[in-house]
């Protein structure tokens, strides 16, 4: 039995980071790419009338890095059934994980660590723990579009409300498509002020900042205690924010329940070693 | 952040109700028959006209939220809605771009009242347990009501040691997809070897009465279904017949407890599978957040969608 199972994309940097560390800590870890859970370890679970489940998923801790649907090997099967698959697959993993004494992240689906806490909750979470958030808008409708942009001097950015925190793309009339009346999906436009980017990562009531100039940048305190908060109340033990620091103070800009290597990669051991005692002792 | 949930339900006495779905769903029909009745404004907010002739547009300037819906021209501040029903369905296969933006219009329509504290019905985040049905029975059982045992397995031995040891065996999606429950049979062992590829959920076969129970706050209704078929759903189109139906009254204890389940559930509605077995037993199989009630509400009076719309007027109370 494995003392870690991680659950992680053959592509994954932090999954690799942490199992590295972990094995030179010498404890036993065994990693698996979503579509190999099933076949790998062919874990059993059951409920009893009284609601009691039990599952046959040897490890003692398990590192999730799932945050979709999972993927399925499944190449002759129409696009409709794996989509199915893909499904059940993930409803199976969530019985696993969620009753799994030891998961860091858990994979709620109101969390950030599934597929809940969009941007308009994350904004509202951040603004109840005392943090301040750019202007923002969701819109289907060109024209309010053009006026968010019009407000900010041309300085905002957009992403899709559905996508990961860190796909950001300048907001330009050219990018997009402002001269129709309607949107053809809504778009979310978040006002951009000038100032440093920083990722913050957060390791349950840790955290670490760092920037692409100097990797040692922090927030003034109070936000940076608001920001702890707004981590902690978002319900998962491993996170990242991205915000912006400037003369304005620091902006949060959102949060995502898959944390990237590269953001942290300056104090990767502390992070690791957080993440491993979290992983004995959940 | 201000989900609705049962125990925070307050609607407004005033302002229109904001439906939110496909205008030919036979619950949003039964909703907006029963609101006209009442005489309360509601609009519909067509989840097949949006984006397009219909809009939203919200967010927060300041630190102020503020938005707004539009349906042909016509524009209805967020904050002066007395409440929302939403029945969004899923959108149709979508691949590659297409997808991304049925998600972004799906999000966009279930964001739209979550933050604002406009009660909604409906919301998409209370249904997470219903995601996965396997972890939503765990949170089900308790003193009142029991759950019937269940395997989940890729592998096709452990299932037919497990299916032996019981008298009879159905098995069911342990999603939200395509879940129809059916009888584990000489047919459908065959089947057994897809385990590999794809965990299966099996259920011990619980004899006795079908019980569709709906809990719209305190109000709790309950239809006993008699029919032959494993899943009362499908009757119809497997015997041809539609099922005997009729209301009935449930002990005190299992009502309670059923608007108990309801609200650790994070619902203010519900449609709950029950089945009495003949020895008084209850079993529960899922609680569905989004139910499809009209087929289950008697007319003329229409008790379910009576008790929706007088919580969404602000009549009743959680």
């Amino acid at each position: 039995m494995p003392d870690v199972l991680i659950l992680a994309r053959r592509s994954d940097r932090a999954a690799a980071g942490l199992a590295a560390h972990l094995r030179a800590c010498g404890r036993r870890v065994r990693r698996l790419a979503p579509a190999s859970l099933w076949g790998g370890m062919r874990p059993e679970l059951t409920v009893g009338r009284d609601g009691r489940l039990e599952s046959s998923l040897d490890a003692v801790a398990v590192f999730n890095r799932f945050v979709t649907p999972l993927d399925c090997e499944l190449p002759d099967w129409r696009p409709a059934d794996r989509r199915y698959a893909a499904r059940e697959t993930a409803a199976a993993a969530l019985a696993f994980l969620c009753k799994h004494p030891a998961v860091v992240n858990r994979p709620l689906p109101h969390a950030p660590s599934g597929m809940g806490l969009r941007w308009p909750e994350q904004s509202a979470l951040a603004a109840a723990c005392g943090l301040s958030a750019p202007d923002w808008l969701l819109t289907s409708e060109a024209a309010e579009a053009r006026a968010f942009l019009d407000e900010n001097d041309g300085r905002a950015v957009y992403r899709a409300n559905s996508e990961d925190v860190f796909d950001f793309s300048l907001a330009t009339p050219q990018r997009l498509p402002l001269a129709r009346a309607r949107l053809l999906a809504p778009v979310l436009l978040l006002a951009a002020p000038t100032g440093r980017p920083l990722v913050s990562t957060w390791v349950r009531g840790r955290l670490w900042h760092a920037d692409a100039l100097d990797g040692a940048p922090r927030p003034a305190p109070a936000a940076e205690a608001a920001l702890a908060r707004t981590l902690a109340a978002a319900g998962a033990d491993f996170l990242q924010a991205v915000g912006v620091a400037g003369g304005h103070g620091y902006r949060f800009f959102g949060m995502t329940g898959f944390p990237q290597l590269r953001f942290y990669r300056a104090f990767a051991d502390e992070v690791h070693a957080s993440l491993a005692r979290l992983l004995e002792r959940p | 952040m201000n989900e609705t949930s049962a125990a925070t339900w307050t609607a407004r006495k005033e302002g229109p109700v904001c439906l939110v779905g496909i205008p030919s769903d036979p619950v949003l029909k039964a909703v907006a028959a029963e609101l006209d009745r009442r005489r309360a404004p509601w609009f519909l907010l067509d989840q097949d006209r949006f984006p397009g002739e219909v809009g939203v547009s919200y967010g927060s300037r300041g630190g102020v939220l503020s938005g707004s819906v539009s349906v042909d021209g016509r524009r209805w501040e967020l904050s002066a809605l007395r409440s929302a029903f939403a029945r969004l369905l899923p959108a149709p296969s979508a691949q590659g771009r297409y997808e991304r933006w049925e998600s972004e219009r799906f999000l966009a329509l279930d964001h739209l009242t979550r933050v604002w504290g406009v009660p909604t019905i409906g919301l998409l985040n209370p249904c997470a347990p219903n995601f996965s049905k396997p972890y939503q029975i765990s949170l089900i059982a308790s003193g009142a009501v029991r759950v019937p045992q269940t395997l989940l397995t890729t592998r096709p031995a452990s299932a037919l040691a497990w299916a032996r040891r019981r008298p009879e065996v159905s098995f069911k999606s342990a999603s939200s997809e395509r879940s129809v429950c059916v009888r584990l049979d000489r047919s459908s062992r065959r089947r057994l070897g897809h385990l590999a590829r794809l965990p299966g959920q099996f259920q011990e076969y619980v004899r006795g009465l079908d019980i569709r129970v709906h809990v719209a706050g305190r109000f709790v209704h309950a239809l006993a279904i008699e029919t032959r078929a494993t899943d009362y759903r499908y009757s119809q189109r497997r015997f041809g017949q539609k099922p005997r139906a009729y209301e009935l009254e449930l002990p005190a204890h299992v009502r309670e407890e059923l608007i108990a389940l309801t609200r650790r559930q994070g619902l203010v509605l519900s449609g709950i599978d029950l089945r009495r077995t003949e020895a008084g037993e209850y079993f529960c199989f899922e609680v569905n957040p989004t139910p499809g009630f009209a087929p289950f509400d008697p007319a003329p009076r229409r008790p379910i969608a009576r008790a929706v719309c007088a919580l969404l007027t602000g009549e009743a109370r959680a």
